[in-house]
């Protein structure tokens, strides 16, 4: 190990990150206000761009050696390549559909607050640390706050800001109480890959029980805040409505993969398969109500974006699914359900944002629609809209020719071929069995925006396609064409996926030979049964 | 019952007892206290000069701008003096200063102080990486027009 090799390991999230820094200079050259530079976009895209060439490159060199893992905190596995590719590459559509966000000159803070919070999740992707975790999380969440309170001159955004940010304060105190009773069993931050991680010690029987227990399920609880389900989902709604459609986008997408992908680290602490049972009993009843609660509270909605919000609490129950069947046995497409779920997560991503680009390629009296009325007869007066939304409301619903339906087959399908094998019992073909009757609710509410734009007449109220939205009407179409495009070929995204989880089925070095290091909690013993 | 726990009671104990005292305290204060009270008594206790206002009024955003940069320039000179001592060690004490990091074994950087890879060098440039990224800040805040006060 030498200098380059500590830097080449992060280098990814360090470009990123200077970027992010770089990019507040935009605004002190944002021209007259008659005529603006909008130079900030650009940036961000090609920042983005390169950054995800630059990553390509560097996931062919894992940077596994033992002293590199002690010393950073820093494990770069195929899911961290997995993470940031995808992160990456769902950025770029994310720019395009924020373009026009901000005025001219806050347009630098808007787009140095999402490269940051891209740079949070690519940070997370590679954490092997609970300090480094947590920093991670709270990199995606800070940005996220300030992004909601700029991103509209309108008091609701103002509330909605203010909403978020408390209760994200909160479920943030949740996980970081959590880090510090793991901290407390263990008497280590470091997560795995090495003999005295966190993992190794639970494996060998080295850790108090119950501190670890609890102190997982209450990091677990702060996660659910980030992937928005239940209990902490009461604040989707307010939040999606009064932020703007175009940062909905970001904000449905980055916590949440943010959030699955420390679920992901943080029960990995204990081997797949192997919970205790208050841990799988919590997480499965998490899952049934987040689906069931997000699909019936949509029923009740009219407006289009809290019909969206409730939907994705629902599509965080479904992924929850995937994370409880764990991964497969033999690393197929049908029985691994944590690839599944990050198939499934590349797939909610792209057709969510595809729904929230249409809305923000629309406007209505100088806003963006909002209520159900104002896509009234959208096929007649925009076909081309009114289509991509039909594509990405059916893929949000999962109907076949659309990824959507994928995505949901490979969780089902996990999580039935998984149920009679493991310990669950039935229970995860129960769960399957109420995801599958969730799907069915609602299809009722992704119809009902389908309807009203091909059934209903359209009418004064009807919005109109905004003037000079070439960046937004291209990610409208790149979301649109992706979905029936991974329908026909989902092979590569499904390699990828199933690639990212065969580190976390087999651990590459937690069987480390890095013995120099003496025992430093040798002279302890735990209570432990 | 897998997660009961085993050697935690002294903990319950201690919240027990806790309790117990609070219980106690309070009781005994409302029962042994005498009670003799008048107009002077029931009063609140103030002291210092006599109050102008209310203190709960707007303040000119600006203050509260000025307060979180003396924050973070506060909390940079604090993280700059125990590199300073350390630094100085590396310079001129080299084999004392590879010691000193021995010694910390379940620090992180044990394992590159084997290697001999902690040493002035890596003190210097993470220092760098790290005012390098508050002048980022600085330029930023100059540029805002943080420090015109009109």
């Amino acid at each position: 190990m030498n200098w380059s090799q500590y830097i080449n390991a992060l280098l990814p999230e360090m470009v990123m990150m200077l970027a992010g820094c770089m990019c507040l200079f935009f605004s002190f050259a944002a021209g007259r206000p008659d005529r603006p530079r909008r130079w900030a976009p650009p940036f961000a895209l090609l920042a983005t761009a390169g950054v995800l060439v630059l990553s390509i490159f560097w996931r062919n060199q894992p940077v596994n050696d033992p002293a590199f893992v002690e010393f950073s905190g820093v494990l770069v596995t195929s899911l961290s390549h997995y993470l940031r590719l995808l992160t990456l590459t769902i950025g770029l559509v994310l720019i395009l559909v924020n373009w026009y966000q901000g005025e001219a000159d806050e347009q630098g803070e808007y787009f140095a607050l999402l490269l940051l919070a891209m740079s949070g999740v690519m940070l997370l992707s590679v954490a092997n640390d609970l300090i480094l975790l947590f920093f991670a999380i709270e990199l995606i969440s800070v940005p996220t706050y300030v992004l909601v309170a700029i991103s509209r001159t309108d008091v609701r955004a103002q509330e909605a800001a203010g909403k978020y940010f408390f209760l994200g304060a909160m479920a943030a105190a949740l996980t970081a109480y959590g880090l510090s009773l793991l901290y407390g069993a263990a008497g280590t931050t470091l997560m795995s890959g090495d003999p005295h991680a966190l993992r190794e010690l639970l494996a060998t029987g080295q850790v108090s029980t119950t501190p670890m227990l609890l102190g997982i399920l209450l990091v677990v609880g702060g996660l659910c805040f980030k992937i928005a389900a239940v209990p902490f989902h009461a604040y989707v709604a307010d939040v999606y409505q009064g932020a703007s459609a175009p940062l909905v986008g970001v904000l449905a997408f980055l916590p949440k993969l943010g959030g699955f992908a420390a679920l992901v680290q943080i029960l990995g602490l204990y081997s797949w398969g192997h919970w205790p049972l208050p841990l799988q009993w919590a997480l499965w009843g998490i899952a049934a109500l987040t689906m069931t609660a997000g699909n019936v509270l949509a029923l009740m909605q009219t407006s289009v974006k809290r019909i969206l919000a409730y939907s994705s609490i629902a599509h965080s129950g479904y992924m929850l699914i995937g994370l409880l069947v764990g991964p497969g046995a033999d690393q197929s497409a049908f029985d691994d359900g944590l690839s599944a779920m990050f198939f499934y997560i590349a797939v909610y991503g792209v057709m969510n944002l595809g729904a929230f680009a249409v809305l923000s390629a629309l406007t209505s009296g100088g806003n963006e629609p909002d209520e159900l009325q104002q896509l009234n007869g959208l096929s007649k007066s925009q076909p081309a809209l009114a289509l991509a939304m039909a594509i990405c409301c059916f893929s949000l619903m999962g109907l076949p020719p659309t990824a959507g339906m994928l995505g949901k087959v490979y969780i089902f399908s996990s999580a039935f071929s998984a149920g009679s094998a493991s310990g669950w019992g039935y229970g995860l073909i129960v769960l399957a069995v109420i995801g599958v009757l969730n799907s069915a609710i609602g299809a009722a509410y992704y119809l009902r925006i389908v309807g009203q734009c091909y059934l209903e007449t359209s009418s004064s109220t009807t919005a109109a396609v905004a003037p000079t939205r070439g960046a937004v009407r291209l990610a409208v179409l790149v979301c649109a064409c992706s979905m029936l495009v991974w329908f026909v070929c989902p092979h590569d995204l499904l390699r990828e996926a199933n690639r990212a989880t065969a580190s976390i089925a087999s651990p590459t070095i937690s069987q480390s030979s890095h013995t120099a290091k003496p025992p430093i909690y040798n002279n302890k013993t735990f209570p432990t049964q | 019952m897998v997660f009961l726990a085993t050697g935690y009671q002294m903990v319950g104990v201690l919240i027990a007892i806790t309790l117990v005292m609070v219980v106690v305290m309070v009781l005994l204060n409302h029962f042994l206290s005498p009670k003799r009270t008048g107009a002077i008594k029931e009063s609140t206790y103030e002291s210092g000069v006599p109050v102008v206002g209310s203190a709960r009024r707007r303040f000119n955003v600006k203050f509260y701008i000025v307060a979180m940069i003396f924050l973070l320039f506060d909390v940079e000179v604090v993280i700059l003096w125990p590199w300073a001592t350390l630094f100085h060690q590396a310079t001129t004490q080299p084999e004392q200063f590879s010691k000193t990091a021995m010694t910390v074994q379940d620090s992180p950087v044990w394992a590159m102080v084997q290697q001999g890879a902690v040493g002035k060098e890596f003190l210097l440039i993470t220092l760098a990486i790290f005012i390098g990224v508050l002048l980022i800040g600085f330029i930023y805040e100059w540029k805002r027009g943080v420090f015109r006060w009109s």
